[in-house]
């Protein structure tokens, strides 16, 4: 099984909207702290509970 | 703040030409391993570029140099070998080094074919430097076949003059503190960017070694040689402030995939891994700074068909939760229109 996504675009291209969501942003929000908690303590110090197990299954390709 | 101490390694491949070349005959079947005799890589003789352009160790024992003539090697080793250098296979070989290391690091400079520096900094984790760099040493040589010497330190001149202590398939450091016991010895022209014009200069000043040039007076150096001198002087006391030049690829596309067991074909494991390929691919996708607007999923089933659905999201984003929710839609499309048992054994196969 394999996921990618496509269709790149930098992040400072994208226009605004003069709606900002402000689930979008507490998403971006969490989605930071577990960034920085990944790369200070490593990749698997951190996950989200539902994926728990996986690893346990499937081995990942390192980045 | 105080800045973070830098983490750098740098990486050169052992007699580069030579072992590439080496490689290449073995795996075309050649039983003789060029490294192992008396041989050299050489330019082409006909077009008056002959002269050694790398050699194995049996040759140097026999006193034969880099960029010395062919004619000239000859006579000092009379069985010497020449092998024409192939510099497409050269830049392959060099390709796949390259690859490797991104795996360790984002900013690698190539600072030519056969080096490259690292800043591991920020992709350490809670890893130490030294046992990437043995980690490093370790997989070049037994996945791309070839052995590298690997310099670690705290700037780039420290790396880099530490990669060249002993040869081959050795790590060295060069931490602050090592400087006088391993640098300051050793003779000035073998202090990096020291210009074959300056040594004479030195000499005359009665500076013979690294160390001597060091305990020369600062402004003094920079009376004599200006810039140049500056820079001398900060090189012999191990002060680099330059940073390492990557240039940033940015991807068109990130992806990652997995190998299922074969038992697996409940949707709710499937959607497990999903969860666990999207947190990774939206973690790479964050790194880069970069927004995704179509997430696609790939199966394949047990009689190796792949199939795969995608989908444009509302808008650009790069959230685990967004992307894993399309994903885990595509995940349901999929998961209706094929019947399903016939998912498990996907293989896995190479994206991005």
């Amino acid at each position: 099984m394999g996921l990618r996504v496509d269709n790149l675009v930098e992040k400072n291209e994208i226009q605004l909207s003069f709606f900002t969501d402000e689930d979008d942003k507490k998403q971006e929000k969490v989605d930071k702290v577990v960034d920085q908690l990944k790369q200070k303590y490593g990749y698997g110090s951190i996950t989200r509970a539902g994926n728990l197990h996986s690893s346990e299954i499937v081995k990942l390709k390192e980045l | 703040m105080e800045k973070k101490q830098r983490q750098i390694l740098h990486i050169d491949v052992n007699n580069a030409f030579l072992s590439w070349t080496a490689i290449d005959r073995l795996e075309q079947g050649e039983k003789v391993d060029i490294r192992e005799i008396e041989a050299v890589i050489g330019g082409d003789e006909t077009k008056r570029s002959g002269i050694v352009l790398a050699k194995s160790m049996k040759a140097k024992a026999k006193g034969v140099h880099t960029a010395e003539t062919l004619y000239q090697a000859r006579i000092k080793c009379p069985n010497l070998q020449v092998f024409k250098g192939d510099y497409k296979s050269y830049r392959k070989h060099s390709n796949d080094l390259y690859k490797l290391l991104l795996q360790y690091t984002d900013k690698i400079e190539r600072f030519s074919i056969d080096e490259c520096f690292l800043d591991m900094t920020d992709f350490l984790g809670n890893s130490k430097l030294i046992d990437k760099a043995y980690e490093i040493s370790r997989r070049v040589k037994n996945e791309l076949g070839f052995t590298v010497n690997v310099g670690v330190a705290h700037n780039k001149l420290l790396a880099k003059m530490a990669s060249d202590f002993t040869k081959p398939d050795k790590v060295h450091t060069l931490f602050e503190e090592e400087i006088p016991r391993k640098m300051w010895p050793l003779p000035v022209s073998e202090l990096f960017m020291l210009g074959k014009k300056t040594i004479p200069k030195l000499q005359k000043m009665r500076i013979k070694t690294i160390g001597d040039l060091a305990k020369q007076d600062k402004n003094e150096m920079i009376k004599r040689f200006g810039k140049h001198g500056l820079m001398m002087w900060d090189y012999s006391n191990g002060i680099d402030n330059s940073e390492v030049n990557y240039i940033e690829e940015k991807p068109k596309g990130i992806g990652n995939s997995v190998t299922l067991p074969m038992d697996i074909c409940d949707k709710e494991k499937l959607e497990e891994i999903l969860l666990m390929l999207a947190e990774q691919v939206a973690y790479r996708l964050r790194r880069y700074d970069m927004y995704a607007n179509v997430v696609n999923v790939q199966l394949r089933t047990k009689e190796f068909k792949d199939f795969s659905h995608q989908k444009k999201m509302l808008k650009a984003n790069s959230n685990t939760k967004d992307i894993y929710a399309t994903a885990k839609q595509l995940l349901e499309e999929m998961y209706k229109k094929r019947n399903f048992y016939t998912l498990s054994g996907i293989k896995s196969r190479q994206f991005g």
